[in-house]
């Protein structure tokens, strides 16, 4: 049996913001449901092993990160935590309790700065994201109607997290009642890409700040917790979409989060050890890189992409031109395919930021983009501050990154003025 | 600035991480193409160039060859200039060089009358690449056109001399006026879309520099925003201003505004240019309502100068960040009055 079969693994990236302090080491042995490791931040939040059996590995990356810890499982899988109230909670500190017990607190973030929010915050409003833009990602409209009753008592227990209102975002509105607990706002967004990301609806919505700030949930969870209090199993179907690089049968895959990549790679007929390939954990513009350290499915990563990486050094294209080869412009334009790259090409060389017509078309917000990301590169923190940078995260500046003819990267930027943003508070 | 500024990664051929993957558009691809979209107007300028001087029965390719041999001394080493001082400049600033320099000479050279002296002209380029291009730190950052920076310098430093540019430019579009006033009758045509006028190198024909434009809307890299307030600015100007008796634009229509001398061509090469547009959509509105309103006030109450495109470009241009910060401004404003009343 491939041990790659019995491995499960738990990637750092999971856990946004956390300091891990590590409370099994390898080769320890760990039951479901026992901590691996608690933030520093707050000792409330944990992280539980999925899996009975035995720590194979902890990799850590720069500056003592954790990348990822991967458990190799002996007997029967046994997902889902075991500290699980089993009660309806009635009031906030319940719901807190309830959602550390079951892990369900790790996957809320908070805007601004994207991380796992600590239990003492004390958010304005809840953003439930009930869209994916991913290619292979279920509709989540069709997972809704099938789950309705668990995804209504959910929704009535994360309303309790907010002091304002609770906002469902999706793409068209769904009949609800109004909820016993808190206020639930439904909004519409339209658009395939931009449009179903969490930044979008935040800034819309409202004006996150450090002392103000927002959470914001996928629905899945939502779901999960209403499944769990009502006694139903806790795993909600995961899918993952496979395509890319020498992968023959390309497709929608059933996987768990943790499940190891290579794993998933070769049941679609790809390799990871293929030369000259970049894998990427979720969407080609922004996902996870994988490498041997942290190849294991996230919790929100429907999507793994094999990328070919380009050669360093070639013949292609004359010193000082781009490069127009089988990405290039006019056959994007016709096929209007743009967002379906398959190479790691910079395409061009790294140069001035120009206001190109390009960068304004992948911007679905109404301030003006231009200003914001030169305010954001020349760390102009007042002008990105009243513009609303602190309701992004990387993923909102991927396609603007994407399209800048002067190759900047504004997640890189954006990160290092929430990093400013963070240090004086 | 902050590290996400990579000057020195210049050289990387593949994402170093996350975004992954690139679009195919670069800052050197937005001058190739613009010079891509801007070459049938240059060979228009060779051959008419080359008609007059080598004579109405001179085959096709007498005439294109004696307008390679008038106009290619000029291009090559106005161009080679233009690189010269590329290379100096990175050199001295140990930075990749860019293909402004590139930018700057073509346009330069297409706003010249073929015949100009060659000196003058090297000054000009000099002046406008060093002074309103490199010590802004290069492409992307002048505060306008170092193309249009090079030809006031001309217009301004070599008045006197002649220079036989701006004399010969103006004459000629004083003749295209002529041409439009009388109905033609002093050329045996009326001056229409696809007629020639005499002058600059690239401004010949109105149908190239639309279809150039046309081109660059179509590829995504042009601001049609810019070149559209344009054209309405001049239309709405044309149609309002009163011009003073005895002005040689006293009866044009308003199509003249639009297709003689060298509006369209600074609409679409020059005021267009990504790399000196206004930031924000509405800033390109008004600025290209503003510089099309403007080109028809000079023509129409400064009958010393029919073009009036170089002012009009450069005032707008020096005031576009300006209108960017009120509407940066102002976003900000809304933004705050939508979260907290």
């Amino acid at each position: 049996m491939n041990s790659d079969s019995t491995t499960v693994g738990i990637p750092g990236s999971d856990f946004p913001g956390v300091k891990a302090v590590l409370k099994v080491s390898e080769g320890d042995r760990v039951s479901a449901g026992d901590v691996l490791f608690q933030d520093k931040r707050d000792s409330r939040i944990c992280s539980f092993s999925p899996v009975s059996g035995r720590v194979a590995q902890i990799h850590r990356g720069a500056r003592r990160t954790l990348t990822s810890i991967s458990i190799v499982q002996s007997g029967g899988v046994e997902q889902g935590a075991t500290e699980v109230a089993p009660a309806i909670p009635q009031d906030r500190g319940a719901l807190i309790t309830l959602l550390l017990g079951s892990g369900m607190w790790a996957r809320l973030r908070q805007r601004p700065f994207g991380t796992i929010p600590l239990t003492t915050v004390k958010p304005r409003m809840l953003f439930i994201s009930a869209m994916d833009s991913g290619e292979g990602a279920p509709d989540p409209m069709i997972l809704l109607s099938q789950e309705m009753t668990a995804f209504r008592l959910g929704l009535e227990l994360f309303s309790l997290l907010p002091t304002e209102e609770t906002v469902l975002c999706l793409q068209k509105k769904l009949s609800i009642q109004p909820l016993k607990t808190g206020a639930l706002k439904q909004v519409t967004f339209s658009g395939k890409q931009s449009g179903s990301l969490p930044g979008t609806h935040i800034h819309r919505l409202s004006n996150p700040t450090p002392d103000n700030p927002v959470f914001a949930i996928d629905y899945r969870t939502v779901i999960e917790l209403g499944q769990l209090l009502s006694g139903m199993t806790t795993e909600a179907e995961h899918r993952v979409e496979i395509s890319g690089e020498g992968i023959s049968r390309p497709g929608i895959y059933a996987a768990t989060p943790g499940t190891p990549i290579k794993l998933l790679l070769e049941r679609a007929g790809g390799s990871m050890d293929l030369p000259n390939i970049r894998v990427v954990a979720g969407p080609a513009l922004d996902g996870r890189q994988i490498s041997s350290a942290n190849a294991f499915l996230g919790v929100f990563e429907n999507q793994l992409r094999v990328l070919a990486e380009t050669p360093l050094k070639g013949s292609r294209g004359l010193p000082g031109l781009p490069v127009f080869d089988r990405t290039s412009l006019l056959a994007k334009i016709c096929t209007r395919d743009i967002f379906a790259p398959t190479e790691t090409n910079m395409n061009g060389a790294f140069a001035s930021m120009v206001p190109a017509e390009s960068i304004e078309r992948v911007w679905p917000h109404r301030v003006p983009v231009i200003p914001l990301l030169r305010a954001l590169v020349t760390e102009d923190d007042e002008t990105a501050l009243a513009l609303g940078a602190l309701a992004f995260i990387e993923e909102d500046m991927s396609r603007v990154s994407w399209a800048c003819p002067g190759k900047y990267n504004y997640g890189q930027a954006l990160r290092a003025f929430l990093d400013r943003i963070q240090l004086d508070m | 600035m902050s590290d996400s500024v990579p000057t020195q990664l210049s050289g990387l051929r593949r994402t170093p991480g996350s975004p992954h993957v690139r679009n195919s558009l670069s800052v050197n691809g937005i001058v190739l193409l613009y010079i891509v979209a801007s070459i049938p107007c240059l060979m228009l300028g060779l051959w008419l160039t080359g008609s007059r001087w080598a004579g109405h029965e001179a085959s096709l390719a007498e005439v294109l060859v004696t307008g390679c041999m008038l106009v290619g001394p000029r291009l090559i080493v106005l161009l080679g200039l233009g690189y010269g001082l590329a290379k100096l400049y990175g050199n001295i600033r140990h930075q990749p060089t860019d293909l402004g320099w590139l930018a700057v000479s073509w346009f330069f050279i297409l706003l010249l009358p073929p015949t100009i002296d060659l000196v003058p002209a090297a000054l000009a380029l000099t002046f406008g690449l060093v002074f309103v291009l490199f010590v802004f730190g290069g492409q992307g950052m002048a505060p306008f056109h170092a193309a249009l920076g090079a030809i006031i310098f001309l217009q301004v430093a070599f008045g006197d001399t002649g220079l036989s540019m701006q004399v010969a430019a103006e004459e000629s579009v004083m003749s295209s006026w002529h041409s439009v006033l009388n109905g033609g009758a002093s050329e045996g045509m009326d001056f229409g879309i696809l007629s020639f006028q005499i002058g600059s190198l690239g401004v010949m024909s109105p149908a190239l520099v639309i279809l150039g434009g046309l081109f660059l809307i179509f590829v995504g890299v042009a601001s049609h925003r810019f070149i559209f307030a344009g054209i309405a600015g001049a239309i709405v100007a044309s149609l309002l201003l009163d011009p003073p008796s005895g002005s040689h634009v006293a009866l044009a229509a308003w199509s003249g505004h639009l297709l003689v001398g060298n509006f369209l061509f600074v609409l679409v090469f020059l005021g267009s240019d990504p790399a000196c547009q206004p930031l924000t959509r509405p800033t390109r509105w008004i600025a290209g309502f503003a510089f099309g309103s403007l080109t028809v006030l000079v023509r129409v109450l400064d009958p010393a100068h029919p073009e009036g495109t170089f002012m009009a470009l450069l005032l707008v241009s020096l005031c576009s960040p300006l209108v960017d910060a009120a509407v940066v401004h102002i976003a900000g404003w809304r933004r705050s009055r939508q979260f907290y009343g």
